[in-house]
């Protein structure tokens, strides 16, 4: 009989999860957490701000292929060796040539520690980051976040109760958890002026 | 020069540039799953959305780990009454410059008015100095209205709510359909507590053993509570018994979480598929996989057997008493290590003792409020 003691392991994902593949959660438990380091560096790096988050985005994709095959053992590391590597394409291919802004090159080959030390926010500093992006929704959305994540009351409930179409609870819903998504991985943190930009750009795309 | 960068003709780069879309898109899936009316069909899309781009995936992933965090936003409702959406900057930390928290109780009333829709706190900062204390006292008078309004409609919420508390005497055993359409097995002496929510099927395992065959609901998770470790599951088929505050898990079919929360804040969580059998004790989780034979034993309770294969008789007797007022007890340790076998129904124990006096060097003696076994 094959036993195995096990001491509690570090925190796993939560029930939700449940729809979520094993690579998905890996990438939510060891990828996610470095979005703001992620996203300050490349602020601060990558010439043109408004494309940060189609950087993000690409270098997630890169990284979440390539775990397919091989899961990287230094998650972090590799996330930022991705990031370098997938900028220095995209400059390689552009036809532009950079004439008033050429990306930084020294700080491309920085070490990741050197850019920012990792912060892993504490509870509290967690909450009060969610909290300061929950007062940041407007008066509706607030409203339908606190009534069905803090509540728990269902979509129809929170409808009644603020007399919305179940429509309008629903798009509110998914207004608001993307203003917390940026709190909850630490890219509302912190970031240089290009976070106005790149917040702009990623609210009022709708 | 950025928009020109940004518009190139790099296919990649054209995808990349709906990074925005699909994060909103991958919101409102998520919303609409939900929402509530979530069926199949629309699984099956989502999942052909997921399946259609990596950057899909990636965009729901994150989504739904935002969810999942942002619950700690439920710290903030700790106080807060229920049906009640606190002002901004209610949190006691100061969270912008602009508006500073207010440490003034009068206006944290009147700020618990403004969160009904009607009356915005906005109102307050344009009100007269001069005319402020009679107008913050109507306020008040506002606000207990509204609070109590609201109260009243928490009480509403609540009670569509079902919550039921179940009870086996011992030796009894008895299912148990819940609202939700899962079923429960009770097990003797054992007592739950059922709180059924739009969000959440909790279950408080009291004392006692039960299996427990969850309907699927992805929306809404299926806990059972022991102490301070909950087993979370969404669909699926596993039994739990507890002695104190250690647990016994086992699944029969898919697959469950353990959680148990820790000194620290953060939950730690044990998986465990069907097949295997979790024991916590402390904070330590014993994992095994049982033999099929070994898993019929241990689940033979719901049919009203106890199957004993090679079992020590003190085990036995521990095993039969949990079914009976009236306990065996053992006073020879000399014959505790007995090895017996063999299918038993759980409330006959006489037939146990039959077949211990017949087959064993084994004394029965029967008093009225126990039984005495001694060697013969």
């Amino acid at each position: 009989m094959n036993k195995l003691l096990l001491l509690y392991l570090p925190p796993a994902p939560q029930y939700l999860y449940a729809v979520l593949t094993a690579l998905d959660q890996w990438f939510a438990a060891e990828i996610l957490p470095h979005e703001g380091m992620l996203v300050r560096y490349l602020t601060r790096v990558w010439p043109n701000s408004a494309e940060v988050l189609d950087l993000r985005q690409d270098i997630y994709v890169r990284v979440y292929e390539s775990a397919r095959s091989t899961l990287p053992t230094s998650p972090k590391a590799f996330l930022f060796a991705t990031a370098r590597n997938l900028m220095t394409d995209r400059i390689r291919r552009s036809r532009v040539v950079f004439i008033d802004s050429t990306p930084d090159y020294e700080s491309l080959n920085l070490l990741v520690d050197e850019i920012s030390p990792e912060r892993r926010l504490s509870a509290r500093q967690e909450l009060r980051s969610l909290a300061r992006a929950f007062d940041s929704l407007s008066e509706k959305c607030r409203n339908v976040v606190w009534l069905r994540r803090v509540e728990g009351l269902s979509q129809r409930e929170t409808a009644q109760r603020l007399e919305l179409h179940e429509g309008a609870v629903e798009s509110q819903l998914a207004r608001g958890l993307r203003v917390l998504a940026l709190a909850v991985f630490g890219s509302a943190d912190g970031v240089g002026p290009g976070h106005e930009r790149e917040s702009e750009h990623e609210y009022k795309h709708e | 020069m950025g928009s020109v960068r940004a518009t190139k003709e790099n296919p990649s780069m054209n995808t990349s540039t709906n990074s925005a879309e699909i994060e909103a898109t991958a919101a409102s899936w998520f919303a609409k799953r939900e929402g509530g009316d979530w069926n199949a069909a629309d699984q099956a899309q989502l999942e052909a959305w997921l399946d259609s781009s990596t950057a899909h995936r990636i965009a729901f992933v994150r989504i739904v780990t935002a969810w999942e965090r942002s619950g700690r936003l439920t710290a903030l409702g700790a106080g807060v009454p229920e049906g009640t959406i606190p002002p901004r900057d209610a949190w006691g930390f100061a969270l912008s410059s602009k508006v500073p928290a207010s440490r003034d109780p009068r206006e944290r009333l009147q700020s618990v008015a403004g969160a009904a829709p009607a009356a915005a706190p906005s109102i307050v900062p344009g009100v007269r100095a001069s005319s402020r204390p009679l107008f913050s006292r109507h306020l008040r008078a506002v606000a207990a209205l509204l609070v109590a309004g609201t109260a009243a409609g928490a009480f509403w919420y609540r009670s569509m709510d079902h919550a039921e508390s179940y009870r086996t005497q011992i030796g009894a055993l008895t299912t148990v359909p819940l609202a939700d359409g899962s079923k429960v097995t009770l097990n003797t002496d054992s007592q739950i507590h059922v709180e059924l929510s739009p969000t959440m099927r909790r279950v408080k395992l009291d004392q006692g053993e039960a299996f427990f065959e969850v309907s699927k609901d992805g929306a809404r998770p299926f806990v059972v509570e022991i102490a301070d470790q909950r087993v979370i599951a969404v669909g699926t088929q596993f039994s739990v018994r507890r002695e104190n505050n250690d647990i016994r898990v086992l699944v029969t079919e898919g697959r469950v979480w353990i959680e148990r929360r820790g000194a620290a804040d953060r939950a730690a969580q044990t998986q465990l598929a069907a097949g295997s059998e979790a024991r916590t004790s402390k904070t330590a989780v014993l994992i095994d996989r049982p033999a099929p034979a070994q898993v019929e034993q241990l689940l033979s309770w719901r049919s009203g057997y106890i199957i004993f294969r090679d079992t020590a008789l003190a085990d036995a007797v521990a095993d039969f008493n949990r079914y009976s007022a009236r306990k065996i007890y053992i006073e020879d340790p000399a014959i505790a290590g007995i090895r017996i076998g063999g299918h038993f129904r759980s409330g006959d124990a006489d037939a146990f003792l039959w077949l211990l006096h017949s087959g064993f060097p084994i004394n029965v003696e029967q008093r009225s409020d126990r039984i005495i076994l001694t060697k013969r």
